[in-house]
């Protein structure tokens, strides 16, 4: 098997539980943040107009 | 299956009790959708943004030996891989003192189990999904067959659950390796936790992400053109490079579409 850190990647920094947890800390701002978007996107597609569809279409199913 | 009118009159809802938005034409609908698509294509291009945010977290070394029970006995944390470059472990909460045990598992692990992909297309991008709880391996099997479940699905033994993040409610934490030595890469949990299931939102939160040229990873991360390495979720074993032709039609599908109209006409 191919030793990926020395082969292929750029060596990623090697961290402690205390600082992997203070990354995690900081990036977890931008993800509550995204988080926050989706929801206020998904609040405007709930106000978005309705088109009227005849739902008397004919299709084919069981 | 009910029909609709079957069903306004069981509930008493013939018509709908809230305020509803405008009823306008195709037109003007068109034109509302048109406005709201760049607030969503800018949502993606940030949920691409921070993946590749993701992709350049430390790595945390995982020294402790963890002891996890299988189907087939005990098995380390590296076992859980199968052999694959990453992992990802979610913890279930499937044990006495959880509401439902041990008929069943907890209602919002069982909701995230329903929504699990088919594990061959994140198998593919070499990384493995395994489910982690306290229950006993004999009602861990029940549970599966009880529920329709595939995924490995294992008995936790020791801190693990302490140790990342994941003793008292639910969490995805994503693992690498190099060679026998393994490290943390990444951990989502909370309201984070529902999107996951699908294969992208597993590879979003790895290492190495989807693996995909178009992606922004660091210098060196392995990565193959975008769309060809999808197969069949039963014909990836068969198929060890890209088929030729789904190449070609991924690669140029007005081209492809050309080619094929002239092969039958000649046919």
């Amino acid at each position: 098997m191919k030793d990926i850190m020395r082969d292929e990647l750029g060596a990623p920094k090697i961290v402690d539980r205390s600082s992997f947890h203070a990354e995690l800390n900081a990036l977890r701002v931008r993800e509550k943040a995204h988080t926050r978007e989706g929801d206020a996107i998904a609040a405007a597609r709930r106000r978005l107009p309705m088109v009227a569809v005849d739902g008397a279409t004919p299709l084919i199913g069981v | 299956m009910a029909t609709s009118k079957e069903r306004d009159k069981e509930h008493g809802k013939g018509h709908l009790a809230m305020n509803t938005p405008s009823i306008v034409s195709q037109q003007e609908w068109e034109a509302a959708r048109q406005q709201l698509l760049v607030k969503e294509k800018a949502l993606t291009r940030s949920r691409d943004a921070l993946a590749a945010e993701r992709r350049r977290m430390p790595w945390m070394a995982v020294d402790k030996k963890y002891e996890f029970d299988g189907p087939k006995g005990k098995v380390s944390l590296l076992d859980l891989f199968e052999g694959r470059r990453q992992l990802i472990v979610y913890r279930a909460f499937f044990e006495p003192g959880v509401f439902g045990w041990p008929e069943h598992a907890c209602r919002g692990c069982s909701l995230g189990a329903d929504q699990v992909a088919h594990l061959a297309h994140l198998n593919a991008r070499d990384t493995t999904l395994a489910y982690a709880s306290r229950a006993p391996q004999k009602d861990i099997e029940r549970l599966k067959a009880r529920m329709g479940w595939k995924m490995p699905w294992y008995t936790i033994t020791d801190s693990f659950d302490a140790d990342f993040g994941v003793e008292e409610w639910h969490g995805h934490n994503a693992f690498i390796r190099d060679g026998d030595k393994v490290f943390r890469t990444y951990f989502i949990n909370s309201r984070g936790d529902e999107a996951m299931g699908s294969t992208w939102s597993y590879l979003d939160m790895t290492a190495l992400g989807r693996q995909e040229l178009w992606e922004n990873s660091p210098e060196g991360y392995p990565q193959t053109p975008t769309y060809k390495w999808w197969n069949w979720h039963d014909n990836y074993d068969a198929e060890a490079s890209p088929d030729p032709k789904w190449v070609d039609i991924i690669t140029d599908p007005q081209g492809a579409a050309l080619r094929r109209r002239d092969a039958e006409a000649k046919a």
